[in-house]
């Protein structure tokens, strides 16, 4: 989900609000997938990614470029509101009552040398590593994936060197909103959730995306796995209810001190600015 | 020019106030206007420092949930009401203070965010600080003064905050928030202190919604981190000045009237409906008209103009 | 500027006119034409699988009354039914506060019926305090929400601390049989309400009482309502604890449950507090439920001709939904508002709040036989203590008047 949010901000400059709303949604639908049509949960991602990346790109044809030009501000305030309207209609369909997954997969565990390791969260982790691969090289290796660095590093130069922005603007979007929709569809495996799941997450993530670094990818699993860290060892010494203050504290402290996140600094340093 | 809308202002202010003692057979019409009275004052709080000057906070409920919590402690420890608000309001006031060090080195969306963070960071710690705020089954008032003096106080706050956004907006202070929200580095090259006009703004809303916070309290009898603290407060602060009119002076009190509005009608019928249609209005506005409902009537008095114009100019 | 302002002053004073034009019910002397009782509860949100028994049953109590003409009040000299109005709080103590308003200012009520929920209820509770209408609930449990002072409120649920005590009785008789260890070494975790508190703090008045029999290893709180435990489900693996004491509410349950067993976590004795042989969480956990202790309000298989006939109504009017204390309780508290309402003969408020404070209702189906109030306007009523046996089974295996079978602890495999 996290990759999301980079994505779509190092290419567009904005700030997606909206992204925890698809988180929730991707969770939705895989839950409805499963209940009405008895699709594996497994297998929602199929029918996910494609609809969600639709979905990001029909949004940003239509809404979201009319603000591109305007202060940054307006595009937060538009996302923002996407965010509700996707929250309470989920509301208003789902209800608030509070939905779980649950089948002989969620349930199991396997024995890894004496300690009890949960198989769908094994399940996450390896997707998660496998997306960030998969993108990390999609971003390098591909010409869509250099001609979408390169609107993200300049917009303008990009253009002159022949690049379709308005397409490739459409298409990081579509993926941002594609990843967030898979993330939740991974999280729904783990967590049950009501409508409101979107949110304490989506912080994190804006947490995450800013420990690494707004405009690098794989600064963004450092970020995860720090904020990770810091969560656990946090919860060895102070109540657990405290723990989503951890990440706020973080969010703050980060964004104050270190503005490029991790990776930027580290940028910074290497540049000997 | 400066005499019409105090004119104005005044005949409307002296209607409200008999309104109670017209309408007194129907305590729903009181206390509607009691809530659009303090929705208003609030949403004209955060106007100041998100309008005026162009930061917008998604945390502000921090400062109102100060502003509950301080009083309710104080009055059911015995403390008198005419102590209890003003504390309450300093309070507050000193709590934007001390965040506004860390949050106003952050521009723009990031300071946004930022926000986000604190708003959600002051609720866990109310949350969590069960010994002073009683945790997540909040604190509850035993009485209430009538609701009648509530509405007038609410009242009162409402002109005070309403008439200090109007004194703001045409003095120096309101100039230079106004070049803040324009662009803040040219602003300083201009010689304007950027950060401590963003703090002043900042410290008033804080005391306007520590007051509105005590009177919330007082109101509702019963207070709750996720009802004052919450993130839903918060969008609710965002959300009426955008409706009515981003930066003006009675846009704010515009939005808190269709917001109280749109309330009332969705509260006992269908789950979140009324967050559904804000969320829809917000999308609206930000895409088509930015300037709220103002712009909008803006727009439509200048279509209306339009023909006298172009006729003198062809004359 | 100034025009917009007037106009937006004058539209919001015609707006709160004309909503408020609802007309006031004209009372002859011969009565209203109907008795208005209202209720705010949670049907949809975390508590919504409570919140809709409790509408279930409250429309059953109501239902009865209305087919038999109404209620009999004397000093109207017939029977005048009973309009039910229920809205719906979204499990939000905010929201539930402010339809309980509304059902004052409003609605015009007569009466009010509880919600359901500690949190809820505390919040509610201020209304009717606030406009001195009688309220008489079956939802809220936490001893906090009694100490208040207020006067018109009442509570057919025994407090959360008699809970705790009543486990620990239970316990000791386990230790006297030997099947539990003595001292026994409890994890604690209690939601963070003042429904949780009240457990954790009758289990540390009763360690306290007798350390050789109790011994608290670890006591920490949770937030309601919370998706992950596995955090706090760590500590107490670290805990080395043999017994694992909870409180949490239905939804937080199976959750935490689940994780429970997820982690791999086993104890010779574990409970939810008043959570446990609830169906809904039978069938959602599966064979992770069984074995788990619970002190309960009433249960259906207390052997005596009232539950049964409670039962088999219940059956009839909804043969879906099974009798949990949650379907009996707020019946019983619609009955009971109904007859003080009936020996009041009229529905003056005043006096029907003198009515409830010396009420004693002694055909009830509730553990211990009467509905008495207490000065703070809560029951003082006993428990039963459940056991969760393997294929869906529920034994009562405490207090020996309502026991129906023998308990098996500890946990096999502990």
């Amino acid at each position: 989900m996290s990759y999301g949010l980079a994505l779509i901000y190092g290419v567009l400059k904005i700030i997606n609000l909206a992204n925890a709303g698809f988180l929730m949604l991707g969770a939705y639908v895989t839950w409805w997938l499963f209940t009405s049509f008895h699709v594996h949960p497994l297998l929602a991602p199929l029918v996910i990614v494609p609809l969600f990346f639709a979905l990001g790109w029909g949004l940003e044809r239509t809404l979201v470029r009319r603000v591109l030009h305007a202060e940054p501000i307006i595009s937060l305030l538009l996302l923002f509101g996407v965010w509700l309207v996707l929250q309470n209609l989920a509301y208003v369909i789902w209800t608030g009552d509070t939905r779980s997954i649950e089948t002989a997969f969620v349930e199991a565990t396997v024995n890894a040398g004496g300690l009890l390791l949960s198989v769908p969260r094994i399940y996450v982790f390896v997707m998660g590593v496998l997306v960030l691969i998969a993108l990390q090289l999609f971003l390098t290796r591909t010409y869509l994936g250099r001609a979408i660095r390169a609107t993200a590093q300049d917009r303008d130069a990009a253009r002159l060197v022949g690049v379709d922005v308005d397409r490739v603007m459409g298409i990081a979007f579509g993926i941002g909103i594609a990843l967030a929709g898979f993330g939740g569809s991974l999280l729904s495996l783990l967590f049950s959730f009501t409508p409101d799941f979107g949110r304490a997450l989506s912080l994190k993530s804006f947490c995450i995306v800013v420990l690494g670094g707004l405009d690098s990818i794989v600064g963004v699993a450092f970020g995860a796995v720090a904020l990770a860290l810091a969560e656990g060892f946090g919860v060895r010494y102070m109540p657990a209810s405290l723990q989503n203050l951890i990440s706020f504290v973080v969010l703050v402290v980060v964004l104050v001190a270190l503005p490029k996140g991790i990776a930027g600094t580290v940028r910074a340093l290497r540049r000997g600015s | 020019m400066a005499a019409k809308p105090l004119v104005s202002a005044a005949i409307a202010i002296a209607a409200l106030a008999v309104v109670p003692f017209v309408a007194s057979g129907s305590e729903y019409a009181i206390e509607v206007l009691f809530l659009i009275f303090l929705y208003g004052a609030m949403a004209t709080a955060w106007n100041l420092l998100g309008g005026f000057a162009g930061q917008v906070s998604f945390g502000h409920a921090a400062f109102l949930g100060i502003g509950a919590y301080a009083t309710t402690i104080m009055t059911s420890s015995g403390v008198s009401l005419w102590l209890a608000v003003p504390v309450s309001a300093l309070l507050a006031g000193a709590y934007s203070l001390v965040i506004g060090i860390p949050a106003f080195r952050l521009r723009g969306p990031y300071f946004s965010i930022g926000t986000i963070g604190i708003g959600e960071a002051t609720r866990l710690i109310a949350l969590n600080w069960t010994s002073l705020t009683g945790g997540a089954s909040g604190l509850t008032l035993a009485s209430a003064p009538p609701l009648v003096q509530q509405y007038f106080a609410a009242l009162a706050l409402l002109v005070a905050a309403v008439g200090l956004a109007a004194w703001i907006r045409t003095s120096r202070f309101g100039y230079a928030l106004a070049a803040v929200r324009q662009d803040t580095d040219a602003a300083e090259t201009l010689g304007v202190a950027t950060t401590v006009a963003k703090t002043q703004a900042l410290f008033l809303s804080a005391c306007i919604l520590g007051v509105a916070g005590s009177v919330y309290a007082l109101h509702y009898l019963f207070i709750s981190p996720d009802s004052v603290f919450g993130f839903s407060t918060s969008i609710a602060l965002v959300i009426m000045p955008i409706i009515g009119g981003l930066g003006t002076v009675t846009g704010p009190l515009i939005g808190a009237v269709v917001y109280t509005f749109i309330r009332e009608q969705f509260a006992a019928t269908l789950a979140n409906a009324d967050l559904l249609a804000f969320g829809v209005l917000l999308i609206a506005i930000v895409v088509f008209e930015p300037r709220g409902i103002l712009g909008i009537a803006d727009r439509i008095r200048g279509a209306r103009k339009k023909p006298a114009r172009v006729e003198a100019t062809d004359a | 500027m100034q025009r917009s302002f007037l106009a937006s002053v004058c539209a919001a004073v015609a707006c709160a006119l004309i909503a408020s034009a609802t007309p006031v019910e004209t009372r002859a002397d011969n009565g209203p034409s109907e008795v208005v009782v209202g209720a705010v509860l949670p049907l949809t949100g975390e508590e919504s699988r409570v919140g809709t028994y409790f509408k279930a049953a409250y429309e059953l109590a109501t239902k009865e009354i209305n087919d038999h003409g109404g209620l009999q009040l004397r000093q109207y000299g017939r029977k005048i039914p009973v309009k039910l109005v229920i809205y719906d709080d979204k499990t939000d103590p905010a929201t539930s506060r402010n339809l309980y308003e509304r059902l004052a200012v409003q609605d015009h009520v007569d009466a009010m019926l509880g919600g359901y929920s500690t949190d809820l209820v505390q919040a509610q509770t201020v209304v009717p305090n606030q406009h001195q209408i009688p309220y008489v609930g079956g939802g809220g449990a936490a001893s906090a929400i009694y100490k208040r002072g207020f006067k018109t409120i009442f509570s057919l649920l025994a407090s959360i601390e008699n809970l705790a005590y009543t486990e620990c009785d239970f316990i000791e008789e386990m230790q006297a049989q030997k099947k539990l260890p003595k001292p026994l070494r409890m994890a604690v975790v209690f939601e963070n309400t003042p429904h949780g508190q009240d457990f954790a703090k009758g289990l540390a008045i009763r360690a306290k009482a007798k350390p050789q029999n109790f011994q608290i290893v670890m006591n920490e709180s949770f937030d309601l309502h919370g998706k992950d435990f596995t955090p706090l489900l760590q500590k107490v693996k670290g805990a080395n604890a043999n017994a694992f004491m909870s409180d949490a509410h239905l939804d937080d349950y199976i959750t935490m449950q689940r994780q429970y067993a997820q982690a791999g976590l086993r104890h010779a004795y574990v409970t939810y507090g008043a959570r446990g042989p609830e169906k809904s969480a039978r069938d959602a956990l599966g064979k992770n439920a069984d074995y788990i202790v619970a002190a309960s309000w009433w249960n259906q298989l207390i052997p005596n001709a009232a539950v049964k006939a409670f039962d088999e109504k219940w059956a009839k009017a909804y043969p879906k939904l099974n009798a949990e204390w949650y379907s009996a309780l707020p019946y019983e508290t619609a009955r009971t508002l109904f007859i003080a309402m009936t020996e009041t003969g009229s529905v003056d408020k005043a006096k029907v709040v003198e009515t409830l404070r010396k009420i004693d209702i002694r055909d009830t189906v509730l553990p211990g036989g009467h509905i008495k109030f207490e000065a703070n306007g809560q029951i003082n009523a006993p428990f039963v203590v459940t056991e969760n046996l393997p294929d869906g089974k529920t034994v009562i295996v405490y207090p020996h008047a309502e026991k129906t079978g023998d308990a098996v602890l500890p946990v096999p495999g502990t």
